[in-house]
C-alpha cells in the first residue's frame, strides 16, 4: 500500500469534484432511467381541454367535429341518462377510424363511461340510438372523405349531478381533446 | 494491528446488516399486494375506488336458476353460496371483474362459472359513480369451508397495489338450506333469492 505525501495529497484533491460530481450525476442517472415512466404517465394524466360550444363546429384530431346534441332523458329513480350526438367530417375517415377514441362525462370530481345501447331508458325514448355508432373505427368505416361520421354516446349518471364536460379524445391527438359543457336551460 | 482489526470488524458488520437484510426482505407478492379494506356485514366498506356492502350469504345444497322461462337445476359435491350486497364506484366507472370466498382454514375459492351470465352477477356489470348497484356472487364451496368465511372483492386480481375489501361473513355452517332458486326479475331488482326470508 502506497501512502506518500504525494498520494494523500493527490486523493484528497480529488474528494470535493468528486462529491460534485456525484451529486450531479445522481439525479441525472434517476431521471434517465425514470424518463419512460415519466413520459408514460404525462400521456395518461396530463390533457389539455379545447373547449368548443353545443352546435358549433371546431378543428380537432384532422377533423371538424361538431357536437350536436347533449340533453338529459327522463331517468329511473334517482339516475338519469344523458344522450350526447356528435359528428366528424374528415378528410381521411379511415385514417381516423384507426385511432382509439374515448369519450366521457365528467362533473368535476366524478367521471362516467358511456353505458352501451341496453339501458332500457335510452331504447325507449331514443330508439334511433341502436343505429348511430360509438366514437371510432366502425363510425367512420363506411364514409366518404368530407362526409359527416355520425356518433352518439349515452351515460348513466345521478339526477343530482350537475356542472356536466362532455370530452372527447383521440389518442392521436393528445394530449388534447374536445370538451363541450353542458348547456344551461 | 488496530486498523486491520477495524476493517475486519466494518467487514463483519457489513456481512451481518447484508444477511439481515437478505433475510427480511420482503416478497415482490408483498410489496405490491392489494390495499386492503376491512369490514364486516351490514356495513358498507370503503376503499379508495370503490364501496361495498353485504346484506345477505346463504348455504344451499342446490341452486335452481329461473331467467327467461327457463329452469335449470345446479347440484354439487358441496355447497352453494349465495351473497347479496350493493355496491358503488366512487369517482370514475369501473368493474369488479374479482370475487372470492377466502374461507377460515385460508383457502381462497373463486366465483362460480357454472352459472350463466343471464342472471347478473357481480362480474358482469359495471358500476356507475354515485348510483349504487345490487350485487349477487355465487360460489361452490366445501362444506366444512363455509363457517367463517370471508368476501373478498376487487377491480381486478392483475393490478398492483389496487384497492381490495374484505367482508367477514357471520355464516357458521350450520345453517344449510336444501334448496335455493334465483329468479330473474323484467322490472326492479335484477333477480330475487327464493325462498325469501
Amino acid at each position: 500500500m502506497d501512502s506518500s505525501p504525494a498520494k494523500v495529497t493527490s486523493a484528497r484533491r480529488g474528494y470535493w469534484p468528486s462529491m460534485a460530481a456525484l451529486v450531479v450525476a445522481l439525479p441525472a442517472a434517476l431521471a434517465a432511467q425514470t424518463w419512460g415512466s415519466i413520459r408514460d404517465w404525462r400521456a395518461q394524466h396530463v390533457r389539455q381541454p379545447v373547449s368548443a360550444t353545443l352546435g358549433q363546429p371546431i378543428d380537432y384530431a384532422g377533423a371538424s367535429w361538431t357536437v350536436t346534441r347533449f340533453t338529459r332523458l327522463t331517468g329511473i329513480e334517482r339516475s338519469t341518462v344523458v344522450l350526447a350526438e356528435f359528428e366528424a367530417r374528415a378528410a381521411d375517415p379511415k385514417a381516423l377510424g384507426a385511432i382509439p377514441c374515448e369519450v366521457r362525462l365528467a362533473d368535476g370530481s366524478r367521471e362516467w363511461k358511456p353505458t352501451l345501447f341496453a339501458d332500457p331508458v335510452l331504447r325507449q325514448q331514443y330508439p334511433e340510438a341502436e343505429q348511430r355508432s360509438l366514437c371510432g373505427g366502425i363510425a367512420f368505416a363506411a364514409m366518404e372523405p368530407g362526409q359527416p361520421a355520425r356518433m352518439v354516446a349515452s351515460f348513466s349518471i345521478p339526477a343530482a349531478a350537475s356542472s356536466l364536460t362532455l370530452s372527447i379524445a383521440l389518442y392521436s391527438a393528445l394530449p388534447n381533446y374536445l370538451s363541450v359543457s353542458e348547456p344551461q336551460p | 494491528m488496530m486498523r486491520v482489526a477495524r476493517s475486519v470488524l466494518a467487514l463483519l458488520f457489513a456481512v451481518a446488516v447484508l444477511y439481515g437484510m437478505q433475510h427480511t426482505r420482503p416478497l415482490y407478492s408483498d410489496i405490491t399486494s392489494p390495499i386492503v379494506a376491512s369490514g364486516g356485514m351490514n356495513r358498507r366498506v370503503e376503499a379508495s375506488a370503490f364501496a361495498l356492502s353485504l346484506d345477505r350469504v346463504r348455504v344451499a345444497r342446490v341452486l335452481n336458476v329461473e331467467t327467461f322461462g327457463k329452469s335449470k337445476t345446479y347440484t354439487s359435491s358441496g355447497v352453494w353460496l349465495v351473497v347479496e350486497g350493493e355496491a358503488e364506484a366512487k369517482f370514475e366507472t369501473l368493474g369488479l371483474t374479482s370475487g372470492e370466498w377466502l374461507s377460515g382454514s385460508g383457502v381462497r375459492y373463486v366465483l362460480t362459472d357454472r352459472v350463466p351470465a343471464t342472471i347478473e352477477m357481480m362480474p358482469g356489470d359495471v358500476y356507475q359513480p354515485g348510483l349504487p348497484r345490487h350485487v349477487l356472487l355465487m360460489f361452490e364451496v366445501p362444506e366444512d369451508a363455509v363457517a367463517g368465511g370471508t368476501v373478498v372483492v376487487a377491480r381486478t386480481k392483475l393490478l398492483p397495489l389496487d384497492d381490495e375489501i374484505r367482508i367477514a361473513t357471520n355464516v357458521s355452517g350450520r345453517d344449510i338450506e336444501p334448496e335455493l332458486t334465483i329468479r330473474r326479475n323484467h322490472k326492479g331488482p335484477s333477480w330475487t333469492v327464493l325462498p325469501q326470508r
